[in-house]
């Protein structure tokens, strides 16, 4: 057994170690982003999805089966913005040209924003899923290609349609705004990216 | 979007949450990087000028496609010779247009190249040297005129997850598909024009991973004799739709409504 003073010398020395490993441990503590979610809204959520996943997937495969390429996602915009609309959205169309923004403002607290992006790619689908893309699309310089969600980006719109409606159905259960925004490349002027 | 007044027009996001899915995990999982997670992205088009001729007489016109070879050959020498080893970079000529027919040599060749970087050092390496060694190459090829090298305005600038916030996502994610589903992921050389948001509005943004194959072709693809999975802009890419959308709504609502109170 070690002596008592031998303890207490090295408790000392290890003082100003203690107190800054409390520091350190304080402050992410203090600056922590305050993420809150009750086991009620987890539930509600879970429940909404469960209830709404057929309609979301028969959205998804509809997108997938009509893709539309950067800077001519016309049809992919009106539909998401429609949806957010019939949720009672406020929606600003042609953001950008093709990109739409709904808001959703419900009582105090901040705003989050929620982006999907709408775009395809000229890649020919190889999948031979029963609803992949047949669509062909002529390219400036005469030649044809097929387009294709070869980015996932179906899967992308397909939830921020599903977001509108949830966020509404829900709205008892959060507070503040929510921006939801379908998203196309910025600035890129011949509308590449990745 | 942004230069049409996304963040003017519209309430000022305190929080901006944007999710992808990915061919290399399972469907019902989530992927998240903490910090800069998605790097800098510029396109570069290049024309290079010859002279056009018969095919069967070279020597009297100067092609652009045997200067365009040896560009691209060059070209891969910035990061393979220039660059530390150590610092990230790529160089990739994703398209070269030149000609029509086999005995014609044509006027010029057009090449279209993505490049890939961290740090804002690596990245004027790159760009100057595509410059310079072009450049420098139809000057030794006896090229009629220089070469016409286009860097696109719109480049993506590297992405940042926010470490806090992503911390706090991480929490919530485990809570929802399990510890064994939430994948901690390596930074990618991939570019993500998302990074403009939070860089833009100086808030916290995430930006994570939903995985999307399924569990068997997931596992099957883990084996070392196991078939690779096609990957995102594949022609065979493509998700289980249920259990990808389940997870990206479940996911992202749980954030949105975890964050979304006074």
């Amino acid at each position: 057994m070690r002596l008592g003073g031998d303890r207490l010398g090295r408790m000392k020395r290890l003082l100003p170690l203690l107190v800054a490993g409390m520091l350190i441990v304080n402050v992410p503590a203090q600056d922590a982003v305050p993420m809150r979610l009750r086991d009620d809204q987890s539930n509600a959520i879970k429940d909404w999805v469960k209830r709404h996943l057929a309609d979301s997937v028969k959205t998804y495969k509809h997108l997938h089966a009509n893709p539309e390429l950067s800077f001519e996602e016309l049809k992919t915009g009106a539909l998401v913005a429609d949806a957010w609309e019939k949720a009672g959205f406020t929606v600003t169309r042609k953001v950008g040209r093709t990109g739409m923004v709904g808001v959703l403002k419900n009582g105090a607290g901040p705003t989050v924003l929620i982006r999907g992006d709408m775009d395809a790619l000229p890649v020919t689908e190889k999948t031979g899923l029963p609803y992949a893309s047949k669509v062909q699309i002529k390219r400036p310089d005469g030649t044809t290609t097929g387009a294709m969600h070869a980015c996932g980006h179906d899967v992308h719109s397909t939830m921020v349609i599903g977001m509108g409606q949830m966020l509404l159905d829900l709205r008892r259960h959060w507070s503040g705004t929510v921006v939801l925004v379908a998203n196309l490349p910025r600035r890129s002027a011949r509308g590449r990216k990745r | 979007m942004i230069d049409d007044g996304l963040f003017e027009r519209f309430p000022k996001p305190d929080y901006c949450l944007a999710l992808h899915v990915l061919h290399r995990l399972p469907a019902g999982s989530v992927g998240f990087t903490s910090g800069w997670c998605h790097a800098n992205m510029d396109s570069v088009d290049i024309t290079i000028y010859g002279k056009g001729g018969h095919g069967a007489r070279p020597h009297s016109a100067v092609d652009p496609i045997v200067t365009a070879a040896q560009v691209i050959t060059a070209l891969q020498t910035i990061v393979s010779r220039r660059i530390a080893p150590s610092d990230p970079g790529v160089i990739t000529v994703g398209s070269i247009h030149g000609g029509t027919r086999h005995n014609i040599i044509p006027d010029e060749v057009k090449l279209q190249l993505t490049v890939r970087s961290y740090t804002d050092e690596v990245r004027k390496k790159l760009l100057d040297g595509i410059r310079q060694i072009t450049t420098d190459i139809c000057k030794t090829m006896r090229c009629p005129k220089e070469p016409l090298i286009v860097f696109d305005e719109g480049y993506v600038p590297a992405a940042y997850n926010d470490p806090k916030l992503t911390a706090a996502a991480v929490d919530v994610f485990r809570n929802l598909v399990g510890k064994g589903m939430v994948f901690e992921m390596p930074p990618t050389m991939g570019a993500e024009d998302f990074s403009h948001y939070a860089r833009t509005l100086k808030v916290p943004g995430l930006q994570y991973r939903v995985g999307t194959v399924s569990l068997v072709r997931y596992e099957n693809s883990l084996k070392a004799d196991g078939k690779s999975l096609p990957s995102l802009h594949s022609a065979l890419f493509y998700p289980k739709p249920e259990a990808a959308i389940q997870t990206a709504l479940e996911s992202m609502a749980h954030l949105a409504i975890g964050l979304l109170h006074e």
